[in-house]
């Protein structure tokens, strides 16, 4: 296997996996049902070609990475706040267990009353990834040496320091952790809401669609390219993390 | 001068000092010796202002600075011996997040006395416990120089663990860094106490 190089082996994985979906649809021989992969993979090339297609994918993208950038930047502070703060801890500890228990349905159908069509996805991305970021960061807060802390204590360190030499290389492999899952989290919530209020663009909107004219191959079609973003959204992620962790050890 | 009159300190039900009385000196090197878990630590962890006492007093005179060597290293995994080593040169006074040019300066100066010249870029993680060990001394040492350098220092058995070829070499770096300062030191070896001024014995 080593003389394989690693493209190949994934083009042979996936071509393994399209003749498996082949024989599905050869077996099923409805394509209403389940459509070929060769149909399916003509259609993503016909929708590519239109501007809607363009337009569904950027609104999506726009609206969850706004959610999720509120969430990344809201939870770290949280987390950090309710390390540090007994109180605020146990005041807001159960609006994030509710949070985390509520079902995403749920909070899209609530939200209808409160927010505009074009918001509810933004806010849905929001409340799912915020938890997991606020509980990471107070984990890796929660979980410094505090003997190192009494070290620093001793000789009198500056809290700049202190946050910059204990606390973030402490938090970083969480914070890490949670922003890698977020991504994940905060695509399939924002495309399962687009789903639900039909905002006027958005994947979910053409998903929504394309079960209302019960046109699977559009449903096919939109599935896959839903999961070719977010594998790219999260290698792009990871990449930005190295690099960001690379740079604050070469400081 | 640094006066400790009549302190007790328990743990639950352990009393691990009963009206325990010392003053200490200006300067100098006052050895601490005594079987283990009869209070060494504790006393340490007082004067550090880590514990309080349950009774008695502690008088510190206003403005003395400490430095310490733990007795675990107690240094940041992830960064290079250099980088641990300066990092106590300016302390609080340091508005900078960054170390300063005379605090590596410092550090590589006694890194290289405690013969690790070789290893100032390697991460902590990387090094042997030995290695460690010196680095975490050198730490303690390094808070002692330059304008705003403690005027004590408080080291928990510093050689502990070290090579016997080490031993000597470090204990004369140390003994040159604390020269006209006090230096409180815990240890459980007799021969390590033989060169102090003094000899505090639990």
């Amino acid at each position: 296997m080593k003389a394989i190089p690693k493209a190949l082996k994934i083009i042979i994985i996936a071509a393994i996996w399209i003749a498996i979906w082949e024989v599905i649809y050869l077996i099923v021989g409805k394509e209403l049902i389940v459509p070929s992969p060769f149909h399916v993979f003509v259609r993503i090339f016909t929708l590519a070609g239109t501007a809607v297609f363009w337009g569904n994918i950027g609104t999506s993208l726009l609206r969850i990475l706004i959610g999720y950038l509120l969430a990344v930047i809201l939870g770290a502070l949280v987390g950090t706040v309710t390390a540090k703060v007994a109180f605020l801890d146990s005041f807001l500890s159960p609006a994030a267990k509710v949070i985390r228990a509520t079902p995403v349905a749920s909070f899209i159908i609530l939200l209808f009353v409160f927010a505009a069509r074009n918001h509810i996805p933004v806010i849905t991305v929001f409340l799912m990834v915020l938890p997991v970021v606020w509980a990471n960061v107070y984990e890796g807060i929660k979980n410094t040496d505090p003997k190192l802390l009494e070290m620093a204590k001793v000789f009198d360190l500056k809290k700049g320091t202190i946050f910059k030499r204990i606390y973030i290389p402490q938090i970083l492999p969480f914070f890490t952790a949670a922003v890698k899952t977020g991504i994940g989290l905060a695509w399939k919530a924002g495309i399962a809401a687009e789903v639900i209020v039909n905002p006027k663009y958005g994947i979910g909107t053409a998903l929504h669609d394309s079960k209302v004219y019960i046109e699977t191959c559009d449903l096919f079609a939109w599935t896959v390219v839903v999961v070719i973003i977010s594998i790219i959204l999260e290698r792009i992620l990871v990449r930005l993390i190295e690099k960001a962790g690379g740079e604050k050890k070469r400081a | 001068m640094i006066q400790v009159t009549n302190i007790s300190k328990k743990y639950g039900d352990k009393a691990v000092l009963e009206h325990f009385s010392y003053q200490f000196p200006e300067q100098g090197v006052v050895a601490v010796t005594g079987p283990s878990g009869i209070g060494k630590t504790t006393l340490l962890n007082l004067l550090l202002g880590l514990e309080k006492p349950d009774e008695g007093t502690l008088e510190i005179p206003a403005g003395t600075t400490f430095s310490a060597v733990f007795q675990e290293d107690r240094l940041l995994e992830k960064e290079s011996a250099l980088e641990n080593a300066a990092i106590f040169y300016e302390g609080k006074t340091n508005d900078s997040v960054s170390l300063s040019a005379q605090g590596k300066e410092m550090a590589k100066q006694i890194l290289s006395e405690l013969g690790l010249s070789e290893d100032l870029e390697t991460p902590v993680r990387e090094l042997s416990g030995g290695m460690a060990r010196r680095v975490s001394i050198a730490r303690g040492l390094v808070a002692m120089t330059g304008p705003l350098g403690a005027k004590v220092c408080i080291m928990d058995e510093p050689i502990k663990g070290l090579d016997p070829e080490n031993r000597k070499q470090t204990m004369d770096v140390i003994r040159k860094y604390c020269a006209g300062k006090l230096l409180i030191m815990v240890t459980h070896d007799d021969k390590d106490a033989e060169g102090a001024d003094e000899i505090l014995s639990f």
